[in-house]
C-alpha cells in the first residue's frame, strides 16, 4: 500500500478556484445559495434557469460585483480575525463560509461610501456573531473559552485590525530567514493533511520534542515581527 | 509577558493544552489585557502561517536533519515568493471560505510505528492488507494480531501511541476525536493531551473509557474488561448499567457484571508464576489467557495446551509457511504483574512426538506498559537441552534468564528496547515449532523468582529506559 500523501497546497488552490468560479458566477447571477455547501447542488442551482436574474438588472449586478471585490480584499483579515477567536476543533472554513454568506445577505446595510477599512470592520462584526453562534453550539464543552472571554478577545481584536495586518505583512521577512528544516516543521502544523508525526518519522526526532521546537520557532517569529514593526518608519 | 503564558496559549490553539491548565488560562485572559494582546499576537502568527502554508511547497526532510531551534534562523534569501495571493487569484480569494473541502478519500490518521509477527489490517472499505510495514500511513480501520507473538504500534498525528500485543483486534478512527474499539486482547496507549471536549474514547464489549492524556493498558474479553492506568486518569463507564469511575494512576478497574466497578490499587508485583493449564482458557478476567488447542485432564494424560497453526501470508520469504504455537498470558487483567529478576529461571514442561526445533520464550514490557521485546531460546539442538529431551517425548527444560536472546526479527529496533531484562514485566510465555507441529503440547510453564517478593521488589525503582 503506497503512502497516502496530503493534498498539496496548489491542489487546494485549484479546488478552491473551481468552486469559486462557480460560486462567483452564482453570486453575480443572484442565485440563492444560502446555506448550501454542496458543490453539486451549487452547480445544479447555477444551471437552473429560474435562478438567473433577468438580463439588464445592472444595479444588482454592480452591487454583487462590489461585494465580491470588497470581500476579496479583506478576506485574509477577516479570516485572521476569526482565527484569533477560534478554538481547537472549530472548522474555520465552515465558519468563514457562513460569514461570507451572512455578509452577502446583509451587504445592503453596509454604507456604500464606506472605505475598505470600514468594510473590514463591518465584516468582522458579522464574523463575530457567527463565532458566538458557533460557540453556543458547543456550550457544554468545558474546554472552550467562555463566551465572555471570546467577546473580550473580539473587542480587542477589532481595535487592532490594522496592527494585525501590519504583523501579517511583516512576517514574510521573518519567514525568509528560516531554513528548510524549520519551514518543514512549521508547515507540518499549518498544512491540512500533514502532521508532526510525519516529520517525526522523517527526522527520527520524537514528536514531543518537535512540538517544543515548534513553540520556540513560533515564539521567535512573533518576536521577530514585533522587532520589525518597532524599527519600521511610521507609514 | 512570561514565556510560559505564550507556550500555554500556543498549546491551547493547537489543541494540546492539558485540561488542568485550561481554567487558569481562561481566567488570565478574562482579567489581563496584556495577556489578551499576547493571545491575539500568537493567533495572528498562526493565521499568517496558515496562509503561508497554502502557498509554500513542502521541502522534504531527511533523517538526521537538524530541527533544533538555535540553528534554524539563518540569513538566507528565499527564491520562493511570499507575497500575498496574486491578483489573478482575487476572485478565488474572495470566496475561498466557500472552498470545497476535501483531500484524499481516506485521509491518513496514523502511521505504523512498529510491528512484528503476523498482522492483518482491514481498511474502512474492507480492503485487507497483510504486509503491514513500518512507516505505512493508515486511514481508519481494524488491525488484528494473528499470533501470540504479534505486536503492533500505531502513532496518531498528534503523537499519541497505541499498541496491541498478541491475539488482539483493534478498530481505530480519528475525525477530530479518536475512537477505538478493542474487540479482544490487549491494548496499551500513551496518549498526548487531547483537544478540549474530545477525549480519546476506547470501547470494549463491557465498558467505555475516556482518555484525556495518559498511559494505560486494557485487556478485553467476552465478559469483562480490565483497565490498568500507569499515568494520568481514565474515565471508565460500564455499559451494562452506565456506572462509571475515574481511574487514577497506579490503579485498575474491572468492568464486569459480577464485580463492583471501582478503582483499586494495582497489586504489587510477584516474581514467581506458574501456568494453570487444568483451569482452561478463561481463567482470569479480561481476556482469553490461553492460545492453543486446550485439552482437559483425561485418564493418565494431564491437561495440556497443544499448538495451533498459523500460515504466514505477508509476502515475506516465509510466505506460505506455517508456524505452530501455544501461548499463555501472564501479567495483565486482574492478576499481579510478574516481574523478572536477574536470577529468574523459566521452565517448560511439554510433550513432543518428533525431535524438532522448539522455540521457547516470553514477551516482555516495561513497568510503564511499553513493549520491551521478545526473548527466546531454541532447542533441543543445544547440547544442554538435548540432555533434557526424554525418550518418551516429554520435554522438561529449566533455563536461566541469561539464556534468552532477543528475537532476531526485532534487531531493527534493538536500540529502543531495554538491555537488562531484570525488572521487566512478563506479558506472555509461548513456544512454537516451525513448519511441523511435531506433536508439541504444553503441560506447564513456570517462572521461578529468586525467592522473597521483597527482594524482587527492590529491583523495581525506575523502569528501564529505552533509548529515544
Amino acid at each position: 500500500m503506497s503512502r497516502q500523501s496530503a493534498a498539496t497546497p496548489r491542489a487546494n488552490s485549484r479546488r478552491q478556484s473551481i468552486f469559486l468560479e462557480t460560486f462567483g458566477n452564482s453570486v453575480a447571477a443572484g442565485s440563492p445559495l444560502v446555506g448550501n455547501k454542496n458543490f453539486v447542488e451549487r452547480k445544479r442551482a447555477l444551471n437552473d434557469p429560474t435562478n438567473h436574474r433577468a438580463a439588464g438588472d445592472t444595479a444588482t449586478d454592480a452591487s454583487n460585483a462590489r461585494f465580491v471585490r470588497q470581500f476579496t480584499r479583506c478576506e485574509s483579515s477577516v479570516r485572521a480575525y476569526v482565527r484569533s477567536l477560534a478554538w481547537p476543533g472549530l472548522d474555520i472554513d465552515d465558519l468563514m463560509q457562513n460569514t461570507g454568506l451572512a455578509c452577502w445577505r446583509k451587504f445592503a446595510t453596509f454604507d456604500a461610501n464606506g472605505t475598505p477599512d470600514d468594510f473590514v470592520r463591518w465584516a468582522c462584526v458579522v464574523a463575530r456573531f457567527e463565532v458566538l453562534r458557533a460557540r453556543r453550539c458547543v456550550a457544554r464543552d468545558r474546554f472552550v473559552l467562555d463566551e465572555s472571554v471570546i467577546e473580550q478577545l473580539a473587542d480587542d481584536a477589532e481595535q487592532r485590525l490594522r496592527q494585525a495586518e501590519r504583523e501579517r505583512l511583516a512576517i514574510s521577512g521573518c519567514l525568509d530567514q528560516l531554513d528548510d528544516a524549520a519551514k518543514r516543521l512549521l508547515l507540518a502544523v499549518h498544512t491540512p493533511g500533514d502532521a508532526v508525526a510525519r516529520v517525526s518519522k522523517e527526522t527520527g526526532v520524537a514528536a514531543r520534542k518537535l512540538y517544543n521546537n515548534l513553540d520556540l520557532l513560533r515564539a521567535r517569529l512573533r518576536r521577530c515581527v514585533e522587532n520589525r514593526l518597532t524599527t519600521e518608519a511610521p507609514s | 509577558m512570561s514565556e510560559n503564558l505564550e507556550a500555554r496559549i500556543q498549546q491551547y490553539l493547537d489543541g494540546r493544552l492539558p485540561a488542568e491548565q485550561f481554567a487558569s488560562l481562561e481566567k488570565t485572559l478574562a482579567t489581563d489585557a496584556a495577556a489578551r494582546e499576547l493571545y491575539l499576537q500568537v493567533a495572528n502568527v498562526n493565521a499568517s502561517l496558515d496562509r503561508w502554508a497554502l502557498e509554500e511547497a513542502v521541502p522534504e526532510m531527511r533523517m538526521g536533519d537538524d530541527v533544533s531551534v538555535g540553528k534554524t534562523i539563518q540569513r538566507r534569501r528565499s527564491s520562493a515568493s511570499l507575497v500575498p495571493w496574486s491578483i489573478a487569484a482575487v476572485a478565488v480569494i474572495a470566496l475561498c471560505s466557500f472552498a470545497l473541502r476535501g483531500g484524499p478519500a481516506e485521509p491518513t490518521i496514523a502511521t505504523v510505528a512498529g510491528r512484528d509477527g503476523a498482522l492483518v489490517w482491514t481498511g474502512d472499505g474492507g480492503r485487507v492488507v497483510r504486509d503491514v510495514t513500518v512507516g505505512m500511513d493508515l486511514p481508519g480501520g481494524t488491525i488484528e494480531g494473528m499470533t501470540p507473538d504479534s505486536w503492533f504500534e500505531l502513532e496518531f498525528l498528534d503523537g499519541s501511541k497505541a499498541v496491541i500485543v498478541g491475539n488482539s483486534t483493534l478498530t481505530f478512527s480519528d475525525d477530530g476525536q479518536k475512537r477505538l474499539r478493542l474487540k479482544e486482547g490487549r491494548f496499551s496507549a500513551d496518549v498526548q493531551p487531547q483537544p478540549p471536549g474530545r477525549p480519546m474514547v476506547v470501547e470494549t464489549r463491557s465498558a467505555t473509557y475516556e482518555v484525556v492524556g495518559t498511559r494505560f493498558q486494557l485487556d478485553s474479553g467476552l465478559t469483562s474488561s480490565v483497565l490498568n492506568v500507569s499515568e494520568g486518569k481514565v474515565l471508565a463507564t460500564r455499559k451494562s448499567d452506565g456506572a462509571s469511575v475515574a481511574v487514577p494512576a497506579k490503579h485498575r478497574a474491572v468492568a464486569s457484571p459480577k464485580h463492583d466497578l471501582a478503582a483499586t490499587p494495582i497489586p504489587n508485583f510477584v516474581a514467581s508464576w506458574q501456568s494453570d493449564v487444568p483451569a482452561g482458557p478463561y481463567q482470569y478476567l479480561g481476556q482469553n489467557w490461553l492460545y492453543g488447542d486446550w485439552s482437559p485432564e483425561a485418564d493418565d494424560t494431564p491437561a495440556r495446551l497443544a499448538t495451533i497453526p498459523y500460515t504466514i501470508q505477508d509476502g515475506s520469504p516465509s510466505d506460505g509457511k506455517t508456524i505452530y504455537t501455544a501461548a499463555f498470558g501472564v501479567s495483565g487483567g486482574d492478576q499481579p504483574p510478574v516481574v523478572l529478576a536477574a536470577e529468574s529461571t523459566l521452565r517448560l514442561q511439554a510433550r513432543i512426538t518428533t525431535k524438532e526445533l522448539v522455540f521457547f520464550g516470553c514477551t516482555l514490557r516495561t513497568p510503564g506498559g511499553e513493549f520491551a521485546g521478545r526473548y527466546q531460546v531454541i532447542g533441543p539442538v543445544d547440547h544442554l537441552l538435548e540432555q533434557d529431551f526424554i525418550n518418551d517425548g516429554r520435554l522438561d527444560i529449566t533455563l536461566p534468564l541469561s539464556f534468552f536472546q532477543l528475537d532476531p526479527s526485532l534487531e531493527a529496533i534493538k536500540d529502543r528496547l531495554p538491555t537488562d531484562l531484570a525488572g521487566l514485566t512478563v506479558e506472555s510465555c509461548w513456544c512454537h515449532t516451525l513448519f511441523d507441529p511435531a506433536g508439541l503440547a504444553v503441560e506447564s510453564i513456570e517462572i521461578v523468582g529468586p525467592g522473597a517478593d521483597a527482594a524482587a521488589r527492590s529491583l523495581l525503582t525506575e523502569p528501564p529506559q529505552a533509548q529515544e
